[in-house]
């Protein structure tokens, strides 16, 4: 191939670097507060009393968790109608979300029956019972998936190049397209994602610290 | 509603699928060996080895998969010398891919298998290797399988995006039929009810073999089962919560 | 233990990247490769009429591809055609996954400059794709306007030239592009302007205004330096033209005779 390498290239196209980034932050940010706002209900609706409601939510799980991403987002794009920028966040929310669900309901499933029903017996009313027994300790085990499921919002935000939205992978591309330099851009758009992740990492640790504390203290 | 679009253009979609199975089966295959390979370069009591082998697994489960296929793309001609073809180009970005997950979970499962039976088949006279074979390893299957199919499943869903590459599998096949006819909805859902057939029986599998291979405990007081009652995608967790917890200096995979 | 991290992700980066660089150029010709191999692997599109597209049985059919075949049967070899996309084909031809690339590929001065071009087979226009009735007349109209494009053709780049107020939605696939248009997310699509009518063909909604640029060549791509395998190209054109394979395959799948701007000559006195 003989190939030359041009690391200038980024220099001269940062501002598309950039508008990647920005993309791939805001998609991956608003999925990931809305999945785990919505997996959260979803996860919480698995473990109802009431068996329609346990069926539904088991249902939407199973459902979005077992179609790939880039048909759901096509779905979204194509078929639905919506703008770029809403389907892949309502496409990214949806699926993650179905996981997330999963994460949350095998969290509070973890916890043994037996302590909520020691701390019934000691007289603490349902919402104490949650706020000081079921809580803390679901937290804690829910946080380090948690942590992977924010991870794959970032590597899944990539897909939404194929629905035309400008996101990071999309730049590689397009910087590929304007200076045949594919190599260059592939390497520093791994690097970006490699820090993204690794921020994630950190947040979820910083996140953990606290919650520990807390359970330390309450 | 045009369904009669989807049965005319049925054959062509169907090769696509035959494509994603072989695409799927092959590379589950060869990220099998490659992930026992680097789950044991990661066990390896050498930093030397290990190090590699732990920079490898994270460094490829942070990047996401699209852009190893690209990375695919440009690195396999220059390994191979030659020219290459877009499907052994997808097969070798989906084995590099799902080799590091692999290797974590066959890692996992290893080492769920508690240290007393490796000591008891010494101390009644196997040697190491015996006792991985006949002791260690099949428990430790046992014990993966949930997560084994569960990878299968997220092999078969992530070999949707082979299409950048211009491989013919399912999707691409059903982009190129919607190309031609423009009935978004019909083609789209269809892909989407295919998928979620295949990959809702595979999980109904994976179930069952969980349930088959129990691992017998007193009940949700253990993390560890909760993890693997939780239907095997979590398992990735687990690990992934051992590295969280090596990185941050607790062990999460104990309970507070 | 996160700085040494990064440290050895660059540091496998670089690695690969040195690999990558240390390898060299095929010394032999791509000719005497096809030959020796038995087959001709050819890029080509899946989803651009009349250049490459499938049929209704999933056969890859068009015009490059009946250009492709000629070459092939000039060579007594098998074909391979490989569909590449707008944002593929380069990489695709530089790194050896084919030999040559007929995929409706304009050529400019920035392309010549990493891959060799054959001479001229095909002229096209750029053209815009709107909804009737849209008012856009050309790159003036577009001011504030939505275009859109595929990735990997130079249209964006030259309509944000011509009108820097447009915003642009860049896509894969050219149908989906189309598509575009048709769902109101974009006013006119940029392209060029063959497969453009045949859209507004298949779309009655849509129709094609002329005027994106004048008329530019298009070129089969092999890599550089490889002056037999050019040559190969060149010289089957020239037959292709002699024979009237060209005029015929023109005429039946475009339906109309070549463009009068379009001359391949003899190159004999």
């Amino acid at each position: 191939m003989g190939y030359k390498f041009d690391w200038g290239v980024l220099l001269v196209y940062r501002h598309l670097l950039w508008q990647g980034l920005v993309l791939t932050v805001q998609l991956s940010a608003l999925g990931m507060v809305l999945s785990l706002a919505l997996g959260g209900v979803i996860g919480l609706g698995r473990r109802a009393e009431a068996k329609p409601l346990r069926w539904l939510c088991g249902a939407y799980i199973e459902f979005f968790r077992n179609i790939p991403l880039i048909v759901q987002l096509f779905f979204w794009y194509f078929a639905v109608g919506l703008e770029a920028f809403p389907a892949a966040v309502i496409g990214l929310t949806v699926y993650t979300s179905a996981y997330i669900a999963e994460v949350i309901r095998s969290g509070l499933q973890s916890i043994p029956r037996t302590q909520i029903e020691a701390a019934r017996s000691f007289g603490m009313t349902p919402f104490q019972v949650i706020r000081h027994v079921v809580l803390p300790q679901a937290l804690m085990r829910v946080i380090p998936p948690l942590g992977v499921e924010f991870i794959n919002v970032i590597k899944n935000s990539s897909i939404a190049m194929t629905i035309s939205v400008t996101e990071l992978t999309f730049q590689t591309q397009q910087i590929e397209s304007l200076t045949f330099r594919g190599f260059e851009a592939a390497t520093a758009i791994t690097l970006l994602y490699v820090l993204l992740a690794l921020t994630i990492v950190l947040l979820m640790a910083a996140i953990e610290r606290v919650v520990r504390l807390d359970l330390r203290v309450g | 509603m045009d369904l009669h679009v989807i049965v005319e253009n049925l054959p062509y979609m169907l090769t696509g699928l035959q494509m994603t199975v072989i695409l799927s089966a092959v590379s589950m295959v060869g990220s099998f060996a490659g992930g026992a390979a680097f789950a044991m370069l990661r066990l390896s009591p050498w930093w030397w080895l290990r190090w590699p082998a732990i920079l490898y697994i994270d460094l490829v489960r942070t990047v996401p998969l699209i852009m190893v296929i690209f990375w695919a793309f440009f690195l396999m001609p220059v390994l191979t010398g030659h020219a290459t073809t877009p499907v052994k180009a997808a097969l070798f970005a989906l084995i590099l891919f799902n080799t590091s997950y692999m290797a974590e979970v066959i890692r996992a499962g290893i080492q769920s298998i508690p240290k007393g039976q490796t000591e008891a088949s010494r101390a009644i006279g196997l040697t190491y290797l015996q006792a991985m074979r006949h002791v260690v390893l099949p428990q430790a299957l046992r014990h993966m399988s949930p997560a084994l199919v569960s990878r299968f499943i997220a092999l078969f869903m992530g070999t949707s995006l082979v299409y950048i590459i211009g491989v013919t599998e399912f999707f691409r096949a059903a982009n190129n039929v919607n190309n031609r006819v423009y009935r978004s909805y019909e083609i789209y859902g269809f892909v989407a009810i295919v998928y979620f057939v295949c990959c809702y029986a595979l999980s109904l599998a994976s179930s069952a073999l969980e349930r088959r291979f129990a691992v017998p405990d007193g009940g949700g007081a253990d993390t560890r089962s909760g993890a693997l009652r939780s239907g095997s995608r979590a398992w990735g967790a687990r690990s992934v919560a051992g590295a969280l917890g090596r990185l941050t200096g607790t062990d999460l995979r104990r309970p507070d | 233990m996160r700085v040494t991290r990064i440290l050895g992700t660059v540091l496998m980066a670089m690695l690969a990247v040195g690999w990558v660089g240390a390898a060299t150029a095929q010394q032999e010709s791509t000719l005497e490769v096809v030959k020796k191999r038995g087959t001709l692997v050819a890029g080509v599109k899946a989803d651009y009429p009349p250049f490459g597209y499938t049929d209704k049985d999933g056969q890859l059919v068009g015009f490059d591809i009946e250009v492709v075949n000629y070459m092939a049967k000039k060579l007594g070899v098998k074909v391979d055609l490989r569909p590449v996309t707008s944002a593929n084909r380069i990489p695709m031809l530089l790194n050896g996954t084919i030999d040559m690339l007929a995929a409706s590929f304009t050529i400019t001065i920035e392309r010549e400059k990493v891959v060799d071009f054959s001479i001229p087979y095909f002229m096209s226009g750029g053209s815009f794709l709107v909804k009737k009735g849209s008012g856009i007349k050309g790159y003036a109209s577009l001011a504030g306007k939505t275009v859109t494009f595929t990735q990997g053709t130079p249209w964006e780049k030259k309509t944000l030239q011509e009108q820097p107020k447009a915003k642009s939605l860049v896509f894969q696939d050219k149908p989906q592009a189309v598509l575009a248009v048709k769902q109101g997310k974009a006013d006119a699509y940029v392209d060029d302007d063959i497969p453009l009518y045949l859209f507004a063909k298949e779309h009655p909604e849509l129709e094609v205004v002329n005027g994106a640029t004048a008329k530019q060549p298009m070129g089969i791509a092999v890599r550089e330096n490889d002056s037999k395998w050019r040559d190969f190209i060149n010289f089957s054109l020239i037959e292709m033209w002699e024979d009237g394979t060209y005029k015929a395959i023109h005429k039946k799948l475009l339906g109309v005779d070549p463009d009068p701007d379009l001359r391949i000559f003899p190159w004999k006195l």
